[in-house]
């Protein structure tokens, strides 16, 4: 190289890095003023969840649904605990249920339409529903007691049951029952997942673009039936970030509007900010500890009763959930039918646990039991070793075994004697309605399943059937029945109920409306918010 | 050995060497105690709805006869689907892997200039006080990894000094306003092509702390070849005698000893690119910057083996390219070194 080439090469370097550095100085200049542009006005989100799908009669997790909430519309709404009404009408306007509870007749929305043009009309909820019973993935189980639905004319449709059921909680569902145009049918079920995702729902956004692990971006959709607030958004962009720490840091400064994406401890040093809004929603999620029923000691109620009084319940929500939680009356959240907050709960009393030792026949303790947790959630290792910690004071030694949650639950279906003592699991119903969650602890024989409390009990299956049977005719009379079968679970202390999760969502002080429905827990309703 | 041989020799073994890992890998993968049929149903599936999905996914044949399965496929060029987004891998790493290299490129570039620099420096002034502190940046450079730089980098100048954004690849509102049309998937890149000039701004306003965390070990690296060969360089005799006649120490420096000492820093420039490409994955995780990093660690924690095998199969062949790469650099540059 000769010595002219390498002052040219030298110059070179030094001018591509002045170049580059007064872009980067530009750049820095600019970036307050676009976002005062006249332009449309764009909502920026930080999410943890990636889609697995954007098929609407496929989808089974947060990560989709999130969007999809935002681009369909099912027939009924879930109102959030406390409201007024429990459902209100969405897609539909009003419907009946016969006297026998096995037909529903809706009256749908005239003169709205989906995303490519074409009218909503009865056809659409017929073939929504099929599609989602014929391809039976994801949460299709949930439309099982649905034998059929009919076209009676335009608009209207009847669902045809084969347990008169409460309909309602089902098709305000957030998952399995959104309302897809038939025209989509010609597609194909591999046109919703290719070429980074399509969708043809009604709702008041549709999908622009979706870039992996980067975002996703939605537009507002020009033709929606319903009104564009004063103060909404035009475009919404989702920003995929993983460290809740980073979307903290992201949210103030100022770079997104919303953190989807934080842990309580995060959130908590967000609190008394004044340029940003914490708040903390009731869910349908919950945490509890199963308890092996079949394996010595935990066989013996007494045992099992013990570790129940034994649990630092407010403790461990301090440490686990940061205060941010609810103390849980037994299997089914108080914020979804039929919980409910006069069930019993046990409370810490060290010297009742020890007695109920005792008359099990172990005064001196020496027990050993394991507990395994989700070694992708760092509270249940909290809560785990809490327990740990009160459970050595009455003489049961507890090794904490964290494992990710597969390995966990491969643990709990393997060889009986190979079972853990305890499983704490962050559990979640499909739609809010208790049922769901407690059928999944009716006997599942060898192979074990959701029950992993290994719990035998006819009575228990026989009453909680007889209450759903019931549910869509005399709400009071089921009520009274799945409380009876709550209790049975609470008596038999078959978990240890921990606590009723709650959602946590951050916004800047100048948006308005940034609020969870504990029945649609992974989506954020996007047209009810506004800026100030 | 002729060098058309030897590369070809070279490539047989890598082919050896991919063969392994995929072996290894999807072994591993498997063997860890974890359901893919549950993986691919996802949320809280129903037990018919697993067994048809174990049905599909073919995972009912003895495990040797799904990797004969899964290797046939590989060979075909269908690297599978991944479980959880049930997009095709080889399409998922197309995408991805520009991103990365983009960034490893930038860091690479940064790192050269800046560790040939600082270490030109350092034995031009050897023992001052530049000296020290070029060798110290060095030693901070290649012994702390490269996402606690990233970490600190972060709360440096995104926390106390808030210059530089925290996360991502470009902002959005000029993402929105100035798209980027895809033509290499380096954005920077593409920005260039297509004259995007305030995507391109701000691509690179976004990328430059984590190229700073990415350029750090191989311009320590860099920094200590250059200082080593220059110094060596400097005791030289033909050294000697042009001090002897009466030139200044820097221009000797800069027009003879510099040229000597230029080919260990290539090789070395080659050697960390590697390194590079696997600090970056961290990184990119640190300033959720969606690269292949991201990609492959959100495919382990959800234990989606096709994008765990297939991931770390690319991810192990540019490295043993470039290793080769580099070796024949080396020959190219050095004619005593032999090949074999």
């Amino acid at each position: 190289m000769k010595t002219g080439s390498t002052r040219f090469l030298a110059g070179l370097i030094i001018a591509v890095l002045l170049v580059s550095l007064s872009v980067v100085a530009a750049s820095c200049g600019t970036e307050e003023n676009q976002t005062s542009d006249q332009g449309p006005t764009i909502l920026t989100l930080a999410t943890v969840l990636e889609p697995t799908t954007w098929d609407p009669g496929a989808s089974s997790a947060g990560g989709e649904d999130q969007y999809l909430g935002n681009m369909y519309e099912t027939l009924v709404k879930t109102n959030p605990p406390g409201s007024a009404e429990q459902y209100s009408p969405l897609l539909a306007t009003e419907w009946e249920a016969s006297a026998d509870g096995l037909s529903w007749t809706f009256k749908l929305r005239e003169g709205v339409k989906f995303h490519d043009g074409t009218d909503f009309t009865a056809e659409a909820v017929k073939y929504s529903i099929d599609r989602v019973k014929t391809l039976d993935l994801g949460m299709a189980y949930i439309l099982d007691p649905i034998d059929s639905v009919e076209v009676v004319d335009a608009n209207t449709v009847d669902f045809k049951l084969n347990t008169p059921v409460a309909l309602e909680p089902i098709l305000g569902a957030a998952f399995a029952v959104w309302i897809v145009s038939p025209s989509t049918e010609t597609y194909g079920q591999e046109w919703f997942d290719s070429e980074g995702g399509h969708e043809c729902g009604t709702g008041p956004y549709t999908l622009v673009t979706y870039t992996p692990k980067e975002e996703t971006k939605l537009e507002r959709f020009a033709d929606y039936w319903g009104d564009a607030p004063e103060g909404g958004f035009d475009t919404l962009v989702y920003k995929f970030v993983t460290e809740p720490q980073t979307q903290k840091q992201m949210l103030e400064a100022g770079e997104i509007d919303i953190a989807l994406g934080l842990t309580k401890d995060v959130a908590a040093t967000l609190e008394g900010s004044s340029d940003v809004n914490v708040t903390y929603d009731a869910t349908m999620e919950n945490m509890f500890v199963y308890l092996n029923c079949q394996k010595p000691p935990l066989d013996d109620v007494r045992v099992r009763q013990a570790l129940s009084y034994a649990t630092p319940y407010e403790d461990i929500i301090t440490v686990a959930e940061n205060g941010k939680a609810a103390i849980a009356h037994g299997l089914v959240p108080t914020s979804i039918w039929p919980g409910d907050e006069a069930l019993p709960t046990y409370s810490y009393d060290l010297e009742k646990a020890k007695q109920l030792l005792a008359e099990a026949g172990y005064a001196d303790g020496g027990l050993k039991l394991v507990i395994t947790t989700n070694s992708n959630r760092a509270n249940e290792t909290q809560a785990a070793t809490l327990m740990k910690e009160r459970f050595a004071e009455i003489g049961i030694d507890v090794t904490v075994r964290p494992m990710p949650y597969e390995q966990q639950w491969a643990l709990a279906k393997g060889k009986a004697e190979k079972r853990q003592d305890m499983f704490m699991m962050y559990w979640w119903p499909t739609y809010p309605d208790g049922y769901d969650t407690l059928c999944s602890f009716y006997d599942e024989g060898d192979e074990p399943y959701y029950n992993l409390s290994y719990w035998v009990n006819d009575e228990f299956e026989t009453l909680c059937e007889e209450a759903r049977a019931e549910s869509g005719m005399d709400r009071d009379k089921s009520k009274a029945m799945y409380m009876t079968a709550q209790e049975m679970t609470i008596d038999d202390a078959i978990c240890i109920y921990l606590w009723d999760a709650q959602s946590v969502v951050a916004s800047k002080s100048t948006i308005q409306g940034a609020e969870l429905n504990p029945a649609y827990p992974c989506i954020l309703f996007c047209n009810d918010v506004t800026s100030l | 050995m002729s060098v058309s041989t030897y590369v070809a020799r070279r490539l047989l073994l890598l082919f050896l060497v991919l063969f392994g890992i995929a072996t290894i890998t999807f072994f591993v993968a498997r063997v860890i105690p974890s359901d893919p049929a549950a993986t691919y149903v996802g949320g809280l599936a129903r037990k018919d709805q697993i067994e048809t999905a174990r049905e599909k996914l073919g995972l009912n044949e003895p495990l040797p006869v799904q990797f004969g399965i899964y290797l046939r496929d590989l060979l075909t060029g269908d690297w599978g689907t991944s479980l959880v987004s049930k997009r095709p891998v080889l399409e998922d790493i197309a995408h991805f892997l520009p991103v990365s290299f983009q960034l490893v490129f930038l860091a690479m570039a940064v790192a050269s200039v800046v560790g040939f620099i600082l270490g030109a420096l350092s034995a031009a002034k050897k023992g001052s006080v530049i000296d020290h502190g070029s060798r110290l940046a060095a030693v901070v450079g290649v012994s702390l990894p490269a996402f606690v730089i990233a970490l600190l980098l972060q709360v440096l100048f995104c926390h106390v000094v808030p210059l530089f954004p925290i996360a991502g690849k470009i902002q959005v509102a000029v993402a929105d306003q100035y798209p980027i049309r895809t033509i290499t998937g380096m954005d920077l890149l593409d920005a260039l092509l297509t004259a995007n000039w305030s995507a391109f701004a701000s691509v690179l306003y976004y990328a430059v702390l984590p190229v700073l965390a990415v350029a750090a070990y191989p311009a320590g690296v860099i920094q200590r070849m250059t200082r080593a060969t220059l110094t060596e360089t400097l005791e030289l005799e033909y050294v000697r005698m042009h001090r002897a006649m009466g030139l200044s120490r820097s221009s000797i420096v800069s027009r003879f000893a510099m040229k000597n000492a230029l080919g260990p820093v290539i090789t070395t420039i080659g050697t960390t690119f590697a390194a590079a490409l696997v600090g970056a994955f961290l990184v990119e995780i640190v300033f959720s910057y969606p690269g292949i990093g991201s990609y492959l660690v959100s495919g382990i924690m959800a234990m989606d083996y096709p994008v765990i095998v297939g991931t770390t199969l690319v991810v192990s062949a540019i490295y043993v390219c470039v290793n080769l790469l580099v070796d024949l650099c080396i020959a190219w540059l050095d004619h005593r070194v032999i090949l074999q």
